[in-house]
């Protein structure tokens, strides 16, 4: 596909934004949706609206359920899972963290979490919580200055007693991809599990949770270009027959019975024990529609373009000397994103957010500005707030020159 | 949108209807009865010091809730040098008093 033309795919390119162009460079944040998402939602309330067919028994039901179904394919095959069986849908990636937090088996003395500083909120705070509550101790394995991880660390702080790794395989703050396959193999050395954050590696990279040797994985719909509300938890299928149960109710059990004052609860097998309560249907009709939005464009050439945009961000700016970044992209392969901050702290990023919203005479430019959920990490970096900016397939060099002229204008403005 | 019940309603007219103002839209409305005409950065430090500000969580959130008050006539900024002050308009004064 040619992405010069893809912006026409995007419906909210169309509308003005205070009467200017928008340029979208929030993509970490959430990508935003193709018209063939839209329309297969759309098409699900207008033509269908109903229960899927594991709780309704109509035809109507039925046609629901298939479309479902084809969606949990349509991620096992993206993601190389072996079956459907190892597809949890969940709202997000932060739910299908949660999860894996309150009801992976820990049992002494495998009682470890192993994290990383560069976790996102969603995936330091469950294993906190958890950690509080069902007694395992968490360690953090803190990065180099230049943003990458050292695997000496993991291996001295992966030991007998850890039971879960859980790390990211592209940070959401520092832009670059970690070694996700040997941190699993690390892992599996001494019998602990991992769990990979892959919300930002997935939407331009391809992710095989057989090849990585991954146990649990976990993503969201909205950072690919689907609806909001929808996430995939994968679990390999011998683990997954492990959780405890964790959000339950209806649709998720076999039978229930009243025995005196006991319930005798049989829950179905997985995923669909883990899938209380009606559905989002139409987020995983949703999904699967931004799913082969994907692939027709071919992710190998997404990753490229927009590495190539990254590499072409950082190349200009590199050039301010206020700028200083959140990871070293001059030996580090930045891949989807650049985050920066103003070494003179007079110097304000929300005020240069502000000017990029309002002073530009034809555009509106929209990036990130602000701790990401990632607050430990900022901290690490000497600064509470970095500006991100980060890329998707409609995106060109053409925007970032755009840019970087606000960005000069901005440091020229006088008092 | 959060509201709190500790404070008196303060209502804003929308497309969609009147509705009340939001503990984020109180906050930074309290922040400006108490230091009028002032750098986002300061607005920020003061942000600190109010329970209503607690639920910004991303902190820029202050501003584009900013940009929605202006919008509504209650609040004003300039552009001066690479800051942008925020200033109370009279409906705004008229409001942050309330709160």
């Amino acid at each position: 596909m040619d992405f010069s033309k893809i912006k026409k795919e995007f419906p909210v390119f169309r509308n003005k934004i205070a009467g200017k162009k928008l340029i979208y460079f929030d993509n970490a944040c959430t990508v935003l949706k193709p018209k063939s998402v839209i329309e297969a939602m759309n098409s699900y309330y207008q033509n269908l609206g109903v229960c899927s067919g594991d709780r309704s028994s109509h035809l109507l039901s039925w046609r629901v359920q298939e479309l479902v179904e084809q969606a949990r394919e349509k991620v096992r095959e993206f993601i190389n899972a072996s079956s459907t069986k190892e597809i949890i849908w969940t709202k997000n990636t932060t739910e299908g963290i949660n999860l894996i937090a309150s009801s992976f088996p820990f049992k002494k003395p495998k009682d470890e979490v192993v994290l990383t500083l560069l976790e996102h909120h969603s995936n330091l705070l469950p294993f906190y919580e958890q950690g509080k509550r069902r007694n395992f101790k968490i360690k953090i394995i803190v990065p180099n200055k230049d943003g990458t991880l050292d695997l000496n660390l993991f291996k001295k702080i992966i030991t007998e007693r850890t039971a879960l790794v859980a790390v990211t395989h592209l940070s959401n703050v520092t832009g670059l991809i970690y070694p996700v396959k040997e941190i699993s193999s690390l892992a599996h050395q001494k019998g602990a599990k991992v769990l990979i954050d892959d919300a930002q590696y997935i939407a331009t990279h391809k992710e095989d949770v057989q090849k990585n040797q991954i146990d649990f994985m976990v993503f969201s719909g909205h950072k690919i270009g689907g609806p909001t509300g929808i996430g995939v938890l994968y679990g390999r299928e011998s683990l997954l027959k492990n959780l405890l149960p964790y959000n339950v109710g209806g649709g998720t059990i076999q039978s229930v019975k009243i025995q005196g004052n006991d319930m005798n609860v049989q829950y179905l097998p997985p995923p669909f024990c883990f899938e209380a309560g009606i559905q989002d249907y139409a987020g995983m009709i949703g999904l699967k529609a931004a799913i082969d939005f994907l692939e027709k464009q071919n992710q190998i050439k997404i990753a490229d373009f927009i590495e190539k945009l990254s590499l072409y961000a950082f190349e200009q700016l590199k050039n301010f000397s206020e700028i200083k970044f959140l990871a070293d992209y001059q030996n580090q392969k930045p891949t989807t994103l650049i985050s920066f901050y103003f070494s003179d702290k007079k110097i304000s990023l929300y005020d240069f957010n502000l000017f990029l919203n309002h002073e530009l005479k034809d555009y509106f430019v929209a990036v990130r500005c602000g701790h990401h959920c990632a607050q430990p990490l900022h901290q690490f970096s000497g600064t509470p707030v970095s500006m991100r900016t980060s890329f998707f397939t409609y995106n060109s060099k053409e925007e970032i020159d755009i840019f970087i002229q606000a960005l000069k204008d901005f440091l020229n403005q006088k008092k | 949108m959060k509201h709190s019940q500790k404070t008196p309603s303060l209502f804003i007219e929308t497309a969609a209807g009147r509705r009340p103002l939001t503990d984020l839209e109180k906050c930074l409305l309290l922040i400006l009865g108490t230091e009028n005409n002032i750098p986002s950065q300061r607005v920020l430090k003061l942000a600190q010091k109010f329970k209503l500000c607690a639920s910004c969580s991303d902190r820029s959130e202050v501003f584009s809730i900013g940009e929605k008050l202006l919008k509504k006539g209650l609040l004003k900024r300039k552009l001066i040098g690479q800051e942008y002050f925020w200033s109370l308009s009279k409906k705004g004064t008229l409001y942050s008093k309330q709160i």
